[in-house]
């Protein structure tokens, strides 16, 4: 923190020196401590969590004892009380695994993620499991979004329930959350998914992350991936979508219940960084990203020069 | 009048660029957070679903055997999938199903691990949470060869009747019942109707020349065996029999 505020102050003299017109704006900009320049934001995220309400049983097992929706929730309220800017986001497989889904449908996992206050979830292959209309039935629960940007849902019951994209406003920063799935066939079982089209990945990711960043204004862009985080074979991964993007910031992973003891950093096709990380699954760990932004004139990016938009991109495939 | 124009523009433009300053990301921390038993639960979460966990405990606490050791997929022989192979096997064949040998998930449909002692009703729905049922498929036998590839190249996976041995990725001696396979005459497996309908990609399952489902859920014959156990005193304890092995 300290070599922020030493650097923020740096380059605010060099830019006094260069633009004397700065001082014909009202306020004095150099009595701004650096704790005011700087804004916080965090992110609180899990995957996976796969039905897991109360913590794993004492019975011995690798993960006995971990987890726990109600734990999760006080660890929520105390970092909501510490820290003014906070996303509660979740990357999917929000179904299946415990008998609280195989008796309730699912009904109490989304209840208590509108109670954790989550900003927003993308699905998971999992969240399937009761069908479209199982899914359907308990978004009627949900007081969030479901962002899922390549999906087609058109002409089923969730038609224009879930949306690609959302934008926060949190204090003076925009953050935009987009969510990409998994292919769905032979995956899925056909009768679960129905007439849902799985539109490829990485031309739907371009043009969002494009959108969000230029359209939007965008001081982040954050992508709930569903896609799982590496395969042996070329299979598209969390680390093939940060490869072949780009205005794409964080990448919250899912569905291969990676434990990440640290950010896999990656460069995109811009040459810009882009993070991957996922924590596991079950809700033993709940992943806290925490970003330090500055007042600042930004560098012109390259992401507003070479993006285009994807051909590949479904006609009939449209921003809701 | 002219030049002072420009000088005006230029100010303005001068002045909206310094206005534009925009938020620059300077630092990113990432962390998580574990969440153990020395995070206090928030009580009007567990309040929230008492309900709900009360009802699920009255159905699901029930004891319904128990095992002499843990069980978990750790390794392409484990007890665990030998568990599982084998109690679906039982239970079929207990209900006059007749096939060659058992395919009844992969390791991924396999969603927890057993504990040693008691096993609850809960547990049988951990380890299979999924509502699939049994399916009898009659296979060429011609097409062992692409199923025993894609056994070897996932690492393994729960079987019962069949053996591998195997240097991957290429040679395998494949024994079905101890004899080695014919590729004239047909194969009956039974295995879940997620696989048979090309789930996990299984191309030897496609386009099989008898599908017939058995409607009988492969949670039902895990806990219909291990209710039997029970019945006549057997505790679960399977053993590593060496019936896959996989050389890399």
């Amino acid at each position: 923190m300290e070599e922020l505020a030493s650097s923020s102050r740096r380059s605010f003299i060099k830019k006094l020196s260069a633009s004397a017109a700065l001082l014909a704006i009202g306020a004095n900009p150099l009595a701004a401590t650096a704790k005011e320049r700087i804004t916080k934001l965090t992110i609180l995220h899990t995957n996976d969590v796969h039905s897991r309400i109360e913590p794993f049983p004492e019975d011995g097992s690798r993960n006995a004892g971990l987890g726990g929706v109600a734990r999760r929730a006080s660890l929520i309220k105390q970092i909501r009380a510490e820290e003014a800017q906070v996303l509660l986001l979740d990357a999917g497989d929000i179904f299946q695994g415990t008998p609280y889904f195989n008796l309730y449908g699912g009904e109490l996992e989304i209840k208590l993620m509108s109670k954790l206050g989550y900003d927003a979830a993308t699905m998971g292959n999992h969240d399937f499991d009761a069908g479209i209309d199982g899914f359907d039935k308990q978004l009627k629960h949900a007081n969030f979004p479901f962002l899922i940007a390549n999906y087609d849902f058109s002409g089923t019951v969730l038609e224009g329930k879930t949306q690609p994209f959302k934008v926060f406003h949190k204090g003076a920063l925009k953050i935009g959350v987009f969510g990409l799935g998994i292919a769905l066939e032979g995956l899925v079982e056909a009768s679960n998914y129905g007439q849902v089209k799985y539109l490829d990945p990485i031309p739907v990711a371009n043009q969002i992350a494009n959108q969000l960043k230029l359209e939007h204004q965008c001081d982040l862009v954050i992508c709930l991936s569903h896609l799982g985080y590496s395969y042996k074979d070329n299979k598209v991964s969390d680390k093939v979508l940060a490869d072949q993007t780009s205005g794409i910031d964080l990448i919250i992973g899912a569905h291969t219940h990676t434990f990440m003891t640290a950010p896999e950093i990656r460069k995109n096709k811009q040459g810009e960084e882009v993070r991957i990380f996922q924590v596991g699954f079950a809700g033993i760990n709940l992943g806290r990203i925490d970003y330090y932004f500055e007042k600042g004139r930004k560098k012109k990016q390259a992401i507003g020069l070479a993006m285009r938009i994807d051909q590949q991109l479904n006609d009939d495939f449209e921003i809701a | 009048m002219i030049r002072l124009r420009k000088i005006a523009l230029f100010m303005f433009v001068l002045f909206l660029t310094a206005c534009s300053k925009q938020l620059i990301l300077k630092q990113t921390n990432i962390s998580q957070i574990n969440v153990a038993a020395k995070v206090q639960p928030d009580q009007s979460i567990l309040d929230f679903y008492a309900p709900f966990k009360k009802s699920l405990d009255s159905q699901m606490n029930r004891v319904v055997g128990s095992s002499a050791i843990a069980l978990a997929k750790n390794s392409p022989d484990n007890n665990l999938s030998i568990f599982f192979a084998d109690a679906v096997t039982a239970s079929c064949k207990q209900r006059n199903a007749v096939f060659d040998f058992a395919f009844p998930t992969t390791n991924g449909g396999i969603r927890n691990s057993m504990p040693q002692g008691d096993w609850t009703l809960r547990n049988i729905y951990e380890l299979m949470p999924f509502e699939n049922e049994c399916v009898l498929l009659t296979i060429s036998g011609k097409k062992i060869n692409s199923l025993v590839d894609f056994i070897i190249a996932k690492g393994g996976q729960p079987l019962a009747g069949i053996t591998i041995q195997a240097i991957a990725p290429a040679a395998a001696i494949v024994k079905i019942n101890g004899l080695a396979v014919d590729t004239n005459r047909t194969y009956i497996v039974l295995t879940s109707d997620y696989l048979a309908n090309g789930g996990d990609g299984i191309m030897a399952f496609a386009k099989p020349i008898n599908k017939a489902s058995l409607h009988y859920k492969i949670r039902d014959a895990i806990l219909d065996y291990v209710q039997s156990q029970q019945l006549i005193g057997k505790t679960i304890n399977p053993n590593i029999d060496g019936r896959i092995s996989i050389q890399q």
